[in-house]
């Protein structure tokens, strides 16, 4: 039978050995694979055991900086200072004023800080994650420099950390330079800025983001002009009404009725109620909802005939925000209304409002 | 003996086989080394994410929809696991479809559903909705009530048109999901404003425990047949979906739980209902629509455990299954075969839909037929037995090589399975899935693509579900009748 086998036949000595050694390959891939699995294997599990050792002594006494500062810290051997890290910015995230200033006691104590400065300047990014999200608690005003350039990264979360950081070093002149990036920064995910201006606080940010805003143009200015609601309404208002007078751009004009919180700008807002596009009547009634008086009401209940599903529905959620509007108001203007499909949404919302009561 | 002819056949299918074995797996090789270059430094990055991390309400609200189809074993305990969730702002609406056991009286009894005046919009098709409900007790919670529409995507359909979020998530009614889940896979939506759908990693459930509709304890399923899904869907998810997602190209998001931009999924009409890859034609009509009009948008995959989903125990549950899936595979590259090599669909034109087509679709029969021939090659005396050895060895070393670098993979960046003795049973589960295991689901793959040709009538199956993790969710006086009912009958 193997007189049948013709040279090009892949069952033949040539290939039969080719496969053979391939088998050979295999076999030591498949070695190399259980030996890499199981390393790993013991390699974490002493890792584990570690932090655990480690965690059980650093994570009581850490907790004790609620209340008090430590008299005693054991010593920190250098290969744990990572962990040591990791520990410390979560009690820092969760603690508040005296407790996150002996937490930076200790951390100074410990020499952390020094080593946290030379972290930020390492390749790794675990690392200078770690080290970026300290500095910023600590307030090291040192690494400044780094930061900045940190913060130009491509590296998302790495840039964000570094942007963080200086708002926690220095808030006013940490957001301006973070505002100043925002128009490039279109990876940076809005809330997470949110989250990082709020916590620098209005007094900080007003100027600079207000400045921000009275200059962004194309795809980045609404994300700018919704950050405005992080500002006091007195810095935010002339922005918005300026856009709410003269543009016509769509996005930006939604930005700012998703914000808009000044009563003084109520007429403006009235307008757009009836614009040709629906994504800024719907956020018209919004704004109504959150700020309008009752004389909005002829406002809203024309809202509610109109074309789209959803301004019908905020339309009435706003109705029922509205000051002195009751229950039995509301139930009186959804027999008072003509349109069949602005009634049918009344009704829903009335619904909605006493299955929540 | 043979005549020459079928000499001639025999090793021009010998050929055929090699390239396919080849094309195969240089696939999977390539699949795997792009995972290697992406998913550990994603995994590096994560490792802030203990530190607590405050809602900005910059989040946009989601909406979670709930399709059930006589569900009532697992009903209750995924919704209660669902009103946990880690995230700001979201809605759940549970789409009964037409169930016929005691789904929608267990949902109203546990959650005190009142009927709601909706003014309720069809925009995508589906059977017409009888009820809507909303729950007392959880503001957040709506039940529509809806005729039988026999697929899935009828049933989620009818939640898109519920959904009042910019942002929907359609989900199977035995997923578990993280409690951090729809804050990972609302992440690419915010960091990049072209995103319309986003996936993660789906694990298999059985064998955990759950409570409170959280996941308290991973372990491993007795079971033979879902422990070696374990390890395929290792391979499918670690280094199939995120080496697609890294050239851009990735073709499914799980049914089980992915995120969509709502009026994306409005404009192109929502999920088709004439196959049954609803989830896959999905994310292909997708790409089509925006890569064939040169529009801006990105389908991306986060590489992180987000769901946990119970795997079939049994034979015929798991080969419906998998003849349901490989049927719908190839419906969806019949629907999108214009993608295939076309100039503008780029890499998921030039690379995963072939790939898909020929590894995937066509595959299985060429490998039920490789095995077959190579047997009865060295039976009939045409193959050496060192020759049909060595080429069986290849074939199934290569194999396990693959699936154990996915083992490798989830240690590495996951370590879900702590104890040494699960990653043991991780590695022989390994081999075992390379020596039977697939050979069996190519033959029903095979079946699959018969059934596909032959255009036979289907539906979206009914799962045989343990619900064995979740008995901790439910209350106990719920528990004992449950409990009771099999010492009646017995």
């Amino acid at each position: 039978m193997s007189s049948l086998i013709l040279p090009a036949d892949l069952t033949a000595g040539g290939f039969t050995d080719l496969a053979w050694g391939m088998v050979r390959v295999i076999a030591v891939l498949l070695a190399l694979l259980l030996a890499q699995i199981l390393g790993l294997r013991a390699l974490l599990a002493h890792r584990k055991r570690h932090q655990a050792r480690f965690r059980a002594v650093w994570a009581p006494l850490l907790a004790t900086v609620i209340d008090t500062y430590p008299p005693r810290l054991p010593r920190l051997p250098r290969r744990d200072v990572i962990s040591f890290l990791l520990i410390w910015n979560v009690f820092q995230e969760s603690l508040r004023d005296r407790s996150k200033e002996r937490l930076n006691r200790v951390a100074r104590r410990l020499h952390v800080n020094r080593v946290a400065a030379r972290l930020v300047r390492r390749r790794g990014v675990r690392d200078r994650l770690i080290a970026v999200t300290a500095i910023g608690h600590l307030g090291e005003a040192s690494v400044w420099p780094d930061l900045e350039r940190i913060a130009e990264f491509d590296e998302t979360v790495l840039s964000l950390s570094a942007a963080r950081a200086m708002l926690r070093i220095d808030a006013r002149r940490g957001a301006d330079r973070v505002i100043s990036l925002l128009a490039r920064r279109a990876d940076w995910p809005a809330a997470n800025l949110a989250t990082m201006l709020a916590e620098a606080g209005p007094d900080a940010i007003s100027d600079a983001l207000v400045h921000a805003a009275r200059l962004a143009d194309g795809p980045q200015a609404p994300r700018v002009i919704r950050l405005l609601e992080l500002v006091h309404v007195d810095a935010a208002s002339p922005v918005i009404r300026g856009i709410l007078e003269t543009s016509d751009d769509a996005e930006a004009v939604t930005a700012c009725l998703r914000v808009v919180q000044d009563p003084a700008l109520l007429d403006l807002v009235r307008r757009r109620t009836t614009d040709e596009r629906w994504q800024i009547r719907l956020q018209a009634v919004r704004a109504l909802g959150r700020m309008g008086s009752r004389s909005d009401e002829w406002y809203l209940i024309r809202a509610l005939e109109d074309a789209n599903w959803w301004v019908r529905y905020r339309a009435a959620r706003a109705l029922a925000q509205l000051p002195a509007m009751d229950a039995q108001r509301l139930h009186r203007l959804s027999h008072t209304v003509d349109d069949r499909y602005g009634r049918d949404m009344l009704r829903q919302v009335i619904a909605e409002q006493e299955i929540a009561c | 003996m043979l005549t020459g002819s079928a000499i001639l056949l025999f090793k021009a299918f010998q050929w055929l086989a090699l390239f396919f074995f080849i094309g195969l797996n240089g696939g999977y090789i390539l699949l795997n080394v792009l995972t290697f270059f992406t998913l550990p430094p994603y995994v590096r990055r994560r490792v802030l994410s203990d530190l607590p991390e405050p809602h900005s309400g910059f989040e946009p609200p989601v909406s979670l929809i709930l399709t059930a189809f006589n569900e009532e074993s697992v009903i209750v305990g995924s919704v209660r696991s669902l009103l946990q969730l880690d995230y700001p702002e979201y809605e759940i609406i549970v789409v009964n479809d037409g169930s016929t056991d005691r789904t929608l009286e267990v949902l109203s009894e546990e959650f005190d559903l009142v009927v709601f005046p909706e003014a309720f919009r069809p925009r995508v098709a589906h059977k017409p909705v009888r009820t809507i409900y909303q729950s007392r007790l959880y503001p957040e919670l709506r039940v529509v009530d809806k005729e039988n529409g026999g697929r899935k995507s009828d049933a989620a359909n009818a939640g898109i048109n519920a959904a009042r979020f910019p942002l929907v998530c359609p989900l199977d009614a035995d997923s578990v999901l993280q409690r951090d889940s729809i804050r990972l896979l609302v992440r690419p939506f915010l960091e990049d404003s072209r995103t319309v759908a986003t996936g993660g990693i789906v694990r298999i459930l059985n064998g955990c425990e759950v409570s409170g509709g959280f996941l308290t304890r991973v372990g491993m399923p007795r079971n033979p047949l879902a422990l070696v899904q374990i390890v395929e869907y290792l391979r499918a998810f670690l280094f199939g979906r995120i080496g697609w997602s890294a050239i851009d190209a990735l073709p499914l998001i799980s049914g089980a739980f992915g995120l969509f931009h709502k009026e994306t999924l409005v404009a192109l009409g929502g999920y088709r209902h004439d196959t049954l890859a609803e989830d896959m034609e999905l994310v292909l009509r997708i790409h089509r629509h925006f890569r064939l009009q040169g529009k801006p948008y990105r389908v991306t995959f986060v590489p992180d455990p987000v769901c946990w989903t119970e795997a079939p125990e049994d034979l015929r549950t798991l080969r419906n299954q998998r003849i349901r899936w490989h049927r719908g595979l190839l419906e969806c590259m019949s629907i999108h075969r214009e993608l295939i090599f076309h100039p503008k669909a780029r890499t998921l034109g030039w690379f995963t839909m072939p790939f898909l087509l020929v590894f995937e679709g066509i595959g299985p029969l060429v490998e039920v037929l490789g095995y077959g021939i190579m047997i009865l090659g060295f039976a009939l005396g045409l193959i050496s037995f060192s020759g049909f050895m060595a080429f069986m060895l290849v074939a199934l070393g290569l194999g396990i090589v693959l699936t154990l670098t996915s083992v490798l993979l989830e240690e590495a960046s996951y370590d879900t399975y702590p104890r040494v003795g699960q990653i043991l049973t991780l590695i022989l589960t390994a081999v075992a899935e390379n020596m039977g295991y697939r050979q069996l689901t190519a033959v029903w793959r095979v079946q699959g693509m018969w059934r596909w040709l032959r255009n036979a009538d289907s539906s979206w199956g009914k799962m045989a579900r343990t619900g064995t993790w979740q008995a901790a969710a439910v209350p106990r006086e719920r528990e004992q009748p449950a409990a009771a009912a099999p010492a009646k009958s017995a």
